[in-house]
């Protein structure tokens, strides 16, 4: 059997074993239907609007994703700006950031908000909130998907439709050309922003602590749910059943969608694969309105960062140090930034390790399947991609239930972090290399293979070399999200000794917060995460292949 | 950097951290205590590694967020050996636990408990080591006898003046909710009027715009306007009385150099006594150094510590929270609701229900 199929078995093991226990487990305990349960969602306070309310904000989020990112998009696809890699950088690393200190950066924000103008953190403000935080966080989804395919288009087919009846104006020429050539990635990349808003948990729980969407709900009722005891009833299990039964199928819809637009997207001809960019000045209107833009990125992060250097002191607020020495000294929580951050770049290079040849054998099944069976290599995509659609409970308990039946002693392994690490990182792995596969001349290999060149040279050789740039920028999207990544760890890291940096600012906020230093201490943390995920994306964007296809 | 010079890098960087995992493995099994307790336990590292200098018993602690899923997580794991000792089990969440028979009996000498302690179980299977009064506080700067009344009954609540004024927890997915709902239902259960009971208070304080969050934290931080949350991003602090410890105030004014306008609501019967255990796990066979950790824990020395480490009561007898800042000034000990851990197991899968449909 071929190393790819025993990867993709593996991967199908790994992704549907524990929603597979996790699943038949819940259902077990259950004594009402999936249907019955869901019917009696708005009798019940604990699950009351959860739905509606989950739908609502993915969509509204979504379309203020949209609203925002395809003009960026534009500004960065077709002009050139100074320090346009850093620019890019900057763009897109909010996706990549821990939603928890996402969510930090809000709410700091929202108090300089106050002090302008004065709304008293009405719920009204609150949710509009959530959706710009959202849309902050999705942004890059926007960006990586449509702006290296306008980043290559001939600039000569526009000129041609500015001759052409319905091309004359700007607005002609968007509505006949451009959005034709652009929507299947528009529509690809807002199917993914509607699932990370869908699962959103973090902002939805701090921005708007008085709503429930689904994911909240399932992390509410995680703790009893699969217990079989009858002083604790059974709906924690049949809420967490019918919750992630909803999501599941949403989500697996909108995969299903993205998955299908892309490959639609990957057809068409009139990509140059060459830099068409124009030279653009910071001093013109739309250098203006990238500024601003900017502003928008880095707002959250510069309220991150100055939180981190005040603490409150006699009943006011000072500039104080003692956060970043508590973070270095590890004198409030079970390990200091140092300890944690080793920890968090030994998981991140591990994961890379493994992220990369699995994810690119998945991703070259995937390529060869296109040519030969569409729907499969479709079902194949979806299923790479389903990690990202799973709830964090239904994992957790999927992975406990199946350490406890096999070997309880695995669940303290080291190792055991990095399942969910892998889970995370190798959806983008693929993302990432897909689209170069699809870009790749395939007489180069046919000529090799003509020349006697084995499968093994010609991987060396051809396919990695070209692949290399896009290689380089899907290992920093691994560490990146790897370094940062808090979720996952949580559910199946709590039982192993390895803090990594995520966890430790977890810890550190889940204690009452009389102690000033311990908020304090954990901006501190934050803003070294934020810092080295900003300078690893902006190193490796000179990287980024031009016009990678209109992918991640 | 060349691509060679970046191979090893990453060489040694994986090592490293390979050497680190190596080095954790010598530790025996007997020696190492794996210990589950809920996120806000205080005790130290420092403590923990002064421990371990002394008996050679190493501890690791997993964090399984609040006292419910300390209980949820000791179920879930029960005769795996995952956990040698739980910490953080309290009195509300007892009952499910023994009945899940998870527990091994400790050898702790229990007379050297205060009364208070024992109250809610004094059996082997559970040792108490930190305790307190779970009810509501509230901002003196608003609640200030003029503006508003403070109030004498729970029935005060549903005046209009306190539309939308408290902020309590969510029973089903915080312990101070549910300290607070049990506390409620046996209030209720024993006051003079008869007609009505806690289901009728609830559902007159959803009438009145209570606001009800799913942990301590948000109410809290967020949304108590008497506590340390109004110097915390993303504070809105609509409610002027949230539910919390009744020696909250005391920490408060120890962290404010003796100042807060928070005050622990005196009202008799409406709070609940939380005492927080530590028990051995069905599963493990390190009986010895549970046992010495458990008399580590309850001993003097660090049990009369548990104020400023743990911002609780200590359990054994004598104890007492410190003076120092205001902290014991500002602290209520309150007439506690009476209500027994058998009563509680056998009704709140039913009240808890009842509460959630009524809440809807």
């Amino acid at each position: 059997m071929k190393i790819r199929y025993i990867i993709i078995i593996i991967w199908a093991i790994l992704v549907l074993a524990p929603l597979f226990l996790a699943w038949s487990h819940l259902h077990s305990i259950s004594e009402r239907s999936i249907f019955q349960v869901i019917s009696d969602f708005n009798q019940r306070f604990q699950t009351k609007d959860s739905i509606s309310y989950t739908f609502l904000v993915a969509s509204l989020s979504t379309i203020l994703t949209l609203i925002i990112g395809i003009p960026l998009a534009w500004n960065l696809g077709r002009y050139n700006w100074r320090y346009h890699n850093i620019l890019r950088g900057i763009f897109t690393v909010p996706f990549v950031m821990p939603s928890i200190l996402v969510a930090m950066g809000f709410l700091a924000l929202l108090d300089w908000i106050d002090i302008l103008i004065e709304h008293n953190h009405s719920s009204n403000i609150r949710f509009y909130s959530l959706l710009f935080a959202h849309a902050w966080f999705n942004l890059a989804l926007v960006i990586r998907f449509c702006e290296p395919l306008l980043s290559t288009i001939d600039s000569s087919y526009e000129e041609a439709c500015r001759l052409l009846p319905r091309g004359k104006t700007p607005k002609s020429r968007m509505i006949n050309f451009w959005f034709p050539l652009m929507w299947p990635n528009i529509a690809a990349s807002a199917a993914l922003v509607f699932v990370f808003s869908f699962t959103s948990f973090a902002l939805v729980k701090f921005i708007t602590p008085s709503q429930r969407n689904l994911e909240v709900v399932m992390s509410n009722q995680a703790e009893w749910a699969g217990l079989d005891i009858p002083s604790l009833g059974r709906s924690p299990s049949e809420i967490v059943l019918a919750s992630s039964t909803i999501q599941l199928i949403t989500i697996v819809t909108a995969l299903l969608l993205s998955s299908w637009l892309q490959s639609r997207s990957s057809g068409h001809h009139l990509s140059t694969m060459r830099d068409q960019r124009k030279p653009m000045s910071f001093f013109s209107k739309r250098g203006f309105y990238l500024i601003i833009m900017l502003f928008f990125i880095i707002s959250p992060m510069i309220a991150l960062i100055t939180s981190s250097f005040t603490i409150r002191e006699n009943n006011m607020m000072v500039f104080s140090l003692q956060g970043w020495e508590a973070a270095f000294g590890g004198s409030h929580s079970p390990t200091n930034v140092y300890q944690s951050l080793f920890s968090s770049i030994g998981y991140a290079f591990m994961t890379m390790l493994l992220s990369l040849p699995i994810g690119y054998f998945l991703s070259d099944t995937i390529f060869n399947l296109e040519k030969t069976n569409s729907k499969l290599a479709m079902l194949l995509d979806v299923l790479v991609m389903v990690p990202l659609a799973l709830s964090a409970v239904m994992v957790g308990l999927g992975v406990l239930l199946g350490l406890i039946r096999t070997n309880p002693d695995l669940a303290r392994s080291w190792w055991i972090p990095l399942y969910g690490h892998l889970m995370l990182t190798t959806p983008f792995v693929v993302r990432v290399l897909l689209p170069a596969m699809r870009n790749l001349n395939p007489q180069l290999e046919e000529a090799a293979s003509l020349l006697g060149a084995g499968y093994i040279k010609r991987l060396i050789s051809i396919r990695i070399k070209l692949l290399s740039p896009s290689l380089i920028v899907a290992s920093s999207l691994v560490f990146a999200i790897s370094i940062g990544e808090f979720g996952a760890s949580w559910v199946v890291l709590r039982f192993t000794e390895f803090t990594t940096l995520p966890v430790m600012i977890g810890d550190l906020l889940s204690r009452p917060g009389y102690d000033p230093i311990l908020r304090s201490a954990a901006n501190a943390a934050g803003t070294i995460l934020l810092l080295i995920t900003l300078i690893l994306f902006i190193s490796v964007e000179r990287f980024r292949p031009v016009g990678s296809g209109g992918d991640f | 950097m060349n691509a060679n010079k970046a191979i090893i890098l990453c060489l040694i960087i994986i090592c490293t951290f390979f050497s680190g995992c190596t080095e954790d493995g010598n530790t025996t099994n007997e020696n190492k205590l794996n210990i589950i307790s809920y996120d806000a336990f205080g005790i130290t590292q420092e403590m923990l590694d002064q421990f371990t200098n002394e008996t050679g018993i190493s501890v690791s602690i997993t964090r399984a967020g609040n006292s419910g899923g300390v209980v949820s997580t000791a179920i879930q794991t029960k005769d795996t050996g995952l956990f040698d000792l739980s910490i953080g089990i309290d009195n509300s969440y007892l009952g499910t636990a023994l009945s899940a028979e998870i527990f091994q009996p400790l050898e702790t000498d229990r007379s050297i408990f205060s009364s208070r302690a024992l109250t809610s179980y004094d059996g082997n299977l559970a040792i108490p080591f930190d305790l307190a009064s779970v009810c509501i506080n509230y901002d003196s700067t608003h609640v200030d006898g003029e503006n508003i009344t403070i109030p004498n009954s729970l029935w005060d609540f549903t005046d209009p003046s306190w539309e939308g004024k408290l902020a309590v927890q969510n029973p089903r997915t915080s312990s101070t909710g549910r300290s607070f709902f049990i506390a409620t239902v046996d209030y209720f259960a024993n006051d003079e009027d008869s007609q009505t009971n806690h289901e009728d208070w609830w559902k007159s304080m959803r009438s009145n715009n209570l606001i009800i969050t799913d942990g301590w934290t948000t109410a809290y931080e967020t949304h108590y306007s008497g506590g340390y949350g109004q110097w915390n991003d993303g504070f809105i602090g609509d409610a002027y009385a949230v539910v919390s410890y009744c020696h909250s105030p005391g920490v408060e004014a120890y962290f404010g150099g003796n100042w807060t306008t928070s005050v622990a609501l005196d009202v008799e019967g409406a709070s609940f006594p939380q005492i927080e255990y530590v028990s051995f796990l069905v599963g493990s066979d390190k009986s010895i150094s549970a046992n010495v950790f458990v008399d580590w824990l309850v001993s003097s020395e660090i049990n009369s510590q548990m104020s400023t480490l743990n911002w609780m009561y200590p359990a054994i007898e004598g104890g007492d929270i410190t003076e120092e800042a205001g902290y014991r000034w500002h602290s209520l000990v309150p007439v506690d609701c009476e209500i027994g851990i058998s009563e509680i197991n056998e009704n709140i899968s039913t009240w808890l229900d009842e509460w959630d449909t009524a809440m809807a």
